[in-house]
């Protein structure tokens, strides 16, 4: 892991400095935002921000409708991302891996049944299957972290397939079977600590990709609630006032942006560094 | 070859019956459709007599057979909302939302491949360092943000685009350029890698050696080895594109299937979210088959096994 930090190129070096910023406002929010962010004072409602003619220097990026603050909420809203991101990474990946490493290790019977349940997740475009999960379980935060889950395992299967292939035909893991060492022992003890790095490539590609769809969903008004802050449901309310309020559209889009872009830095400055012969494209 | 075109068209039934056979569990697990269809102070009655008529109170295997059995027979059932069968909601709407991701595959297919190949071209060149940061940039965007700067931009600033609506070509700029944007970005980062891939191969070598003009060079042996990736990448990307169409089609109130599946879903309008879903996995599915076809025709390195 030191090792990997050595050999930090500018990419890895911006990525991981926009996630550390994102991630200090996060675990921070309280003593970093400036303001309450569901505070409403009407008497600042739909201020511009802080450098056009009519803005307030208290509220940097301007306010809402309710006269809430901007940056505040862009502050909590990092919250929500993370959280959502965090979550659904984690699980799907590791549901993701277990169907994987069978699949690969186990023979057609196993595989067959595992990958052509992938394959048929594959055919239907996420989004659409996420909407389909969130029609039978209803809109809510939790369920859209069940719906992602149950929608983004595939991706790590498919990776984690391949490479349990690939390893479990090494002389090592054939040696280990030759001494006697349980299914389980092989996967876990041997096959999966070779098939990690990938892995990890693609967790983090994934984290991006999660809080762009969380957003989105949220935008749809399917995801977190309005009480809670939220970028993708600031974008919601931002909508319906494009025309006399652009700020209230354009900052918290750049918030995913620019944590987005962040994940997606650190994520091809992993695979340059772990994996450069494997390509996800 | 037509053993492996044959064997294909196999799979892609299989993946279709999987599709079906989880949309209809699905289904049955969103709970009791008499509570969204009847009023709440319905009798105990009404409501049995209603399940009857939608032939729920017979056992689930029953239910599942019928299911599968109407669904052949392009019958998936009707919309709660609009009382009309949700397959010809779907077919009435797929037109505009074809339209959509087949602007937006022929913008971006335009704008990234000149891209992605200048930029392998002149590696490391301003030029490439351009092309680079574009195409993390457009991967990182929301989608559906694009589309009100978009609106920001060219509707309420500039008012040279309609904001909403579908019907004329004017209408179609601003959402096809949108949804556009992410498969660009994908598309030029591909072709940049496919193109130096091919750069480094021994037989670029030769034909340099052999003192063929750099030209005929890129265009002769670069550029059709390296189409290679690239139309496979663009059959995937077409499923992208259908299901970024979802977002789009919302920004822009488009008339397409995607705005459809969003409003099935606020209803729980659960006939039309299953018709969406099927109707682009089939149209999902059989563009990659149509890819997986054309590739094994037009290389024929690769063993058909």
């Amino acid at each position: 892991m030191l090792q990997l930090f050595r050999q930090l190129d500018s990419k890895g070096m911006t990525g991981l400095t926009i996630l550390g910023i994102v991630l200090f406002c996060a675990l921070f929010a309280p003593w970093v935002a400036p303001h309450d962010p569901n505070q409403q004072d009407l008497s600042f409602s739909v201020l511009p921000p802080a450098w056009s003619t009519l803005g307030n220097p208290q509220f940097l990026l301007g306010t809402n409708g309710l006269g809430q603050d901007i940056l505040s909420r862009i502050i909590y809203g990092s919250r929500v991302s993370l959280l959502t991101a965090c979550s659904v990474v984690v699980a799907s990946g590791i549901i993701g891996t277990l169907m994987g490493l069978l699949a690969g290790y186990f023979g057609r019977v196993v595989q067959n049944l595992i990958m052509r349940v992938v394959d048929i997740m594959l055919s239907i475009p996420f989004i659409l299957l996420a909407l389909v999960v969130l029609a039978v379980l209803g809109p809510s935060q939790l369920n859209l972290i069940l719906s992602f889950v149950v929608v983004r395992w595939v991706q790590y299967t498919r990776i984690a397939f391949g490479q349990t292939l690939d390893v479990k035909e090494r002389d090592f893991v054939l040696a280990g079977k030759a001494c006697g060492v349980s299914s389980l022992g092989l996967i876990f003890r041997h096959i999966l600590p070779n098939i990690l790095s990938p892995l990890l490539i693609v967790g983090t590609l994934e984290l991006g990709f999660v809080i762009l769809m969380e957003s989105g969903l949220s935008f749809l008004g399917l995801g977190t609630p309005p009480e809670i802050p939220s970028w993708g449901g600031m974008l919601q309310e931002g909508r319906t006032q494009i025309n006399i309020a652009w700020w209230l559209t354009t900052f918290p889009g750049l918030a995913i942006a620019l944590t987005v872009l962040g994940f997606n830095f650190v994520g091809d400055w992993l695979r340059d560094r772990l994996d450069p012969r494997t390509k996800f494209d | 070859m037509s053993a492996y075109i044959i064997r294909r068209i196999g799979l892609v039934c299989v993946v279709l019956f999987g599709v079906l056979t989880i949309v209809f569990f699905l289904q049955r697990l969103s709970g009791d459709p008499t509570d969204l269809l009847l009023p709440v102070d319905a009798s105990e009655e009404i409501r049995q007599e209603m399940r009857h008529g939608l032939g729920l109170d017979e056992p689930l295997p029953f239910q599942y057979l019928r299911f599968i059995g109407n669904a052949l027979q392009g019958d998936l059932g009707e919309s709660y909302k609009f009382k009309q069968p949700a397959l010809s909601l779907v077919v009435e709407r797929l037109p505009s939302t074809v339209l959509l991701a087949a602007s937006a595959l022929v913008l971006s297919l335009l704008l990234a491949i000149p891209l992605g190949i200048i930029a392998a071209v002149y590696r490391n060149s301003w030029v490439d360092t351009i092309a680079t940061g574009v195409s993390l940039v457009g991967q990182a965007i929301p989608v559906y943000w694009l589309g009100l700067l978009l609106i920001l931009l060219f509707s309420v600033g500039l008012r040279w685009f309609p904001s909403m609506g579908g019907g004329s070509l004017k209408a179609l700029v601003l959402p096809a350029v949108t949804l556009a944007v992410y498969s660009m970005a994908r598309i030029a980062r591909l072709t940049r890698s496919a193109v130096l891939d091919v750069l480094n191969q021994e037989y670029v070598t030769v034909a340099r050696s052999k003192g063929l003009a750099e030209r005929v060079v890129l265009f002769k042996h670069v550029l059709r080895n390296a189409a290679i990736p690239i139309a496979t990448m663009v059959g995937l990307q077409f499923g992208g594109l259908l299901g970024g169409a979802v977002l789009t089609e919302m920004v822009f109130s488009w008339p397409g299937i995607g705005r459809l599946a969003v409003q099935a879903v606020y209803g729980r309008d659960f006939p039309v979210v299953q018709a969406v879903t099927l109707v682009v996995a089939a149209l999902f599915s059989g563009i990659n088959l149509l890819v997986d076809v054309l590739y094994a025709v037009l290389n024929p390195q690769i063993r058909l096994e």
